[in-house]
């Protein structure tokens, strides 16, 4: 039975300051060709130099990655003739890449599978090109920006498995701070390379290349193993190709025939100094990486927080790290309903994020609080969060006299009576013996009181005077 | 001996991305040939050293300095070959 | 006219100490005897140069090299002065930046008088694949002025300019300094900052001084060397006084003559000159032995295998898209490239670029470069083993003396084997100097070939100016 391979080829953008390889700033969006040096562009006589900044945030994604490390490393020249590449070789890490033999974990269906890396190295990124009506415009603002390369091994099954790669992946990227890992905007690239077999060789693989979304890297690595299934089965041979996934028709079409093995004519790049890491130094960049998000996840499955809210907060670093600042302070299961329901809903509202809001944790402390010791009504709790999210204390906005909720039993009393006398069935209800009945009546109660009505005397009151009927 | 046949001296044309007509090719041919057959020398003679030896320059651990120089659009565009004012332009070959 | 510019630096910086003359001066006179030369040994004339050494009016002579006309070879990078590497290709380029070593020239108010001629990307030993026409010597018109410094060389041994810039990665100051009768060193690798210098070879490339006596060329190698913080390849080794020890006592010195150095591929007259200094050196009680060093008769495949390699992938960058020539058709990219390459270079880099992508291509990799790597690094241990034992080794620096320009043109081969001496110093790092030490029957002048220690340089100056002052000779 013929059964797919599936090897997954990232490219990661990283946030560093400066390029890799000189030093310019590391950004591209401005306006084409304005963000360059006289190393990006290759001008005669120029030597390239090695960031430190990039060189520990290789190092922090191979150790992320549980990789071996390369404690002696150079760099090496891949040599190919294209116009987005300035010198006419890209200085990368063949020999030597910074973190080799190393995996992640998934979970498929309720199993953790690990998938093995082969590698991650550093190399360098070309300019932008565009094509248009037969012409390639260049734009060497990204000539020189620092990517990481993680290749796994030829170990994933389906394209199910895939796409949870993919995903842990850029998860794991996002938390170590290191690039901003977005698939559409470019910072993150994925190539995969897929084949079929019905034994243990391998058969020949195709790549799919520049995959624009995570979706579509299951759908292109899906369509890919039908197409391949159908040519075996009809006796056709498969050829080694490049394809491209089209958005449109949902298929993965031909680019180029892969030549017989590009020549790259690979040698030491003579022209940078060698890296020696320490165990030292590894291991300090090792206790200092920030908390993953496997083990955050850990965390909030032994506090008891849903798996709904757990992937909200998780997938969201934003929200992640503002979750982690008040997650000791309060009863964490009704803050992340209060986050990831009203928070969240505020800001997709007003377009920001919860750092652009001017939001503090200690705020959000206070409100949870308020909220548990039952000082505010949910309803209450509704309404102050936009004003908190606009910076307002929650205490002087309590104090405000609007806010108390009515504990005076005579007012309350009234209340109770206009909305008993408005729902005799659920009176009815109650004598028969239905709790929901005095759920229900309470719902009414606090909608009559606009949400101002004190829960816990509202409840007594409400049962004494069932009662009493 | 020959170490390189007419197709051969095309084929490393093509990656030093030189063009060459028949002339050239014929003219290269045997030059080639005569620097190949000296280069030989390599492949055949005994060593025991199992080491490379990139330069004789060791350095490790050197770090750029961290201050940025840069250039202007206007600089740049002005030595390249085609331009449009905000890119520098080249014919496509692929659509990739 | 003056003719200041025949003096040493020395004897000029006194002049301009004494008022005897300006930096203007100067420059008019290099200026005038540039026009009235027939050596074509420029490229580019600095349109600044008279206002530049105006400026310097009035200014604290503050070093030894202040006001000091200087000529530099046409592959090191100099802001908004054109520089082209005597090449079709970057005929009309004028570069953004400085050199590393330029900044520091400019730093101790030398005049740039020019940019120098030379072989075309410094491929070439003879100064006739520059795209700009041939540099004559001038000793002799009709002889080679050696090269790939041609231009450097004959400004210097003419008296245009008393110093000039050159580079070397298989012997290209060291041999048209024979050539010439004149003083050229290429510095330990990682003493001279490569950052501005186009790069021909990676791993041998290095920027020397080349001058008409000792003194002055120690001079400027103070002042172009130090770490450069923008070549990673270069050395953190401290710059002392390059000329502390011109003068002192040769007599501890222990010296080796490699006998292949000494062999049948040299000429009689060269090596009966080289063993006249021999003696001259033995009299004074230095201790000198001929040894065997294996490995130096690998220096042309070497040379073939790793120098050509590394161009092959230097000269990449060179598509006529960012900059330089291009062919002026609109064709697709990968015919636009090939054209453009091959119109913008000449037949010795072509050939050169061709056989670097094949040792480097698919299997060749191993079994020519990283074996050439290995030998390498056996041919440097050759070297070490023999600086345990001995602080300087000699020789001649060429197979024989200047020859007739137009000899080596068709043949493929021929343009490296002039190189065969200096080569080996480039593979190991090593600094070497070249001095003149006489002349043959023909009156040509013969150079010899002191190599050093890493970074002692110093101690060849030392052992080169005892030479120079007592070798009796006439002086070029």
């Amino acid at each position: 039975m013929l059964k797919p391979t599936i090897g997954i080829e990232v490219h990661v953008e990283l946030n560093s300051k400066n390029k890799v390889f000189s030093n310019s700033i590391n950004s591209f969006k401005e306006a084409p060709n304005t963000n360059i040096s006289e190393i990006d562009i290759a001008y005669p006589g120029t030597l390239p130099t090695l960031n430190k900044e990039v060189l520990e945030m290789a190092l922090k994604a191979a150790l992320a990655l549980n990789c071996n490390i390369n404690k002696h490393m150079h760099f090496d020249r891949k040599n190919y003739f294209y116009p987005d590449l300035p010198k006419g070789y890209q200085i990368t890490q063949k020999n030597t890449p910074i973190g080799y033999d190393g995996y992640i974990e998934i979970n498929v269906q309720g199993e953790t599978k690990r998938i093995e890396i082969e590698r991650v190295h550093i190399e360098e990124d070309t300019c932008k090109s565009i094509h248009y009506n037969k012409e390639t415009f260049l734009n060497y603002n990204r000539a020189g920006v620092p990517l990481i390369e993680i290749v796994t091994k030829p170990v994933i099954k389906s394209s199910e498995e895939a796409v949870l790669y993919i995903e842990s992946l850029r998860e794991q990227l996002l938390y170590l701070n290191i690039s901003d890992v977005k698939i559409e905007e470019g910072s993150m690239r994925c190539d995969a390379n897929v084949s079929l077999s019905d034994n243990d060789i391998l058969g020949t693989k195709t790549e799919i290349k520049n995959i624009g979304s995570i979706t579509n890297v299951g759908l292109s690595i899906e369509y890919e193993i039908n197409r391949q299934k159908d040519l075996i089965e009809n006796g056709i041979k498969i050829v080694e190709e490049t394809r491209k996934f089209d958005d449109k028709s949902r298929q993965t079409i031909l680019m180029r025939t892969k030549e017989t093995g590009n020549d790259y004519r690979y040698f030491p790049e003579p022209d940078l100094a060698f890296v020696d890491l320490t165990d030292e130094y590894i291991n300090k960049v090792k206790s200092n990486l920030p908390v993953l998000p496997n083990t955050i996840r850990q965390k909030y499955i032994e506090a008891g927080i849903n798996n709904h809210n757990i992937k909200t907060i998780i997938s969201n670093k934003d929200i992640c790290d503002f979750y982690e600042i008040i997650f000791d302070k309060v009863a964490p299961e009704l803050a992340a309903n209060i986050l990831t329901g009203d928070i969240i809903k505020e800001l997709n509202k007003n377009h920001i994020s919860i750092k652009e809001s001017k939001l503090t944790g200690e705020e959000f402390i206070n409100l949870i609080k308020a909220l548990e010791n039952n000082k505010i009504s949910s309803k209450q709790c509704k309404d102050l969060i936009p004003l908190i999210m606009s910076g307002e204390k929650v205490e002087k906005l309590i104090s405000n006299s609007s806010f108390q909720l009515i504990t005076d039993k005579t007012e309350l009393s009234d209340i109770i009576d206009k909305v008993l006398a408005n729902n005799p069935v659920s009176i009815e209800d109650y004598k028969a013996g239905k709790d929901r009945a005095v759920k229900y009546l309470m719902g009414q109660i606090m909608k009559e009181s606009q949400g101002k009505a004190d829960p816990k005397t509202v409840s007594v009151e409400l049962i004494s005077k069932l009662k009493s009927l | 001996m020959e170490m390189l046949n007419k197709n051969d001296v095309y084929h490393v044309a093509n990656l030093a991305k030189l063009a060459l007509d028949e002339e050239d090719a014929e003219k290269y041919h045997g030059q080639l040939n005569d620097i190949l057959t000296e280069i030989e020398k390599i492949e055949t003679v005994d060593i025991k050293e199992q080491d490379i030896m990139i330069s004789s320059s060791n350095n490790t651990n050197r770090f750029s300095n961290g201050s940025t120089t840069h250039i202007s659009k206007d600089e740049v565009l002005a030595r390249a070959s085609r331009t449009n004012g905000d890119f520098i332009v080249v014919s496509s070959v692929f659509n990739d | 006219m003056t003719n200041y510019l025949s003096l040493s630096v020395k004897e000029i910086h006194k002049l301009l100490i004494d008022k005897k003359t300006v930096p203007l001066d100067l420059v008019k006179e290099a200026l005038e005897k540039i026009e009235n030369s027939n050596l074509n040994s420029f490229i580019t004339i600095n349109e600044s140069a008279l206002e530049e050494a105006k400026s310097l009016e009035g200014l604290n002579i503050d070093n030894p090299l202040f006001g000091i006309p200087v000529a530099i070879k046409d592959n090191i990078s100099t802001k908004n002065l054109r520089t082209t590497c005597a090449s079709h290709m970057l005929e009309n380029y004028v570069p953004l930046y400085d050199a590393t070593v330029i900044e520091k020239i400019k730093e101790k108010h030398m005049i740039i008088i020019g940019k120098t001629n030379m072989d075309e990307f410094a491929m070439g030993s003879t100064g006739e694949t520059s795209y700009f026409g041939n540099t004559l010597s001038p000793l002799d018109n009709t002889l080679v002025p050696g090269g790939s410094s041609s231009g450097s060389a004959a400004s210097v041994a003419a008296n245009i300019v008393p110093v000039a810039l050159g580079s070397d990665t298989g012997g290209s100051i060291r041999q048209p300094s024979s050539f010439c009768g004149i003083v050229g060193l290429k510095p330990t690798y990682g003493r001279v900052s490569r950052y501005g210098l186009i790069a021909f070879a990676s791993s041998l490339d290095q920027i020397g001084p080349i001058t008409r006596n000792v003194y002055d060329n120690a001079l400027m190698l103070n002042i172009i060397s130090g770490m450069d913080e923008k070549d990673q390849t270069s050395s953190e080794k401290e710059v002392e006084d390059f000329t502390k020890k011109i003068g002192k006592d040769i007599k501890e010195l222990k010296i080796a003559v490699p006998n292949f150095y000494m062999g049948n591929a040299i000429n009689e007259e060269v090596k009966n000159s080289v063993k006249n200094i021999i003696n001259l050196l033995e009299q004074q009680g230095v201790k000198i032995d001929y040894i065997d060093m294996p490995y130096l008769e690998y220096a042309i495949p070497l040379y073939q295998t790793i120098a050509l390699g590394e161009a092959s992938s230097n000269l990449a960058r060179f598509d006529g898209i960012k900059y330089g020539y291009s062919t002026e058709e609109t064709l697709d990219i990968d015919t636009f490239v090939k054209k453009t390459r091959s119109i913008g270079f000449g037949n010795e880099v072509k050939r050169r670029i061709m056989i670097g992508s094949y040792v480097l291509s698919g299997k060749n990799a191993d079994k020519y470069y990283i074996k050439a790597l290995k030998l390498r690094k056996e041919l440097t241990n050759s070297f070490k083993k023999v600086f345990e034992k001995y602080d300087l080794i000699i020789g001649p620096t060429n197979t024989n003396v200047a020859y007739k320009l137009g000899v080596k043109q068709d043949d493929a081969l021929k343009s490296f084997y002039d190189d065969l001496l200096t080569i080996p110093v480039n593979m190991a790092g090593l600094p070497a100097i070249s001095i003149p030490i006489g002349y043959n029957s023909e009156k040509l002048p013969i150079g010899m070939h002191i190599i050093g220690n890493y970074f002692k340089e110093d101690v060849i100056y030392q052992l080169a100016s005892y030479i120079e002052e007592n070798r009796g000779d006439a002086k070029c």
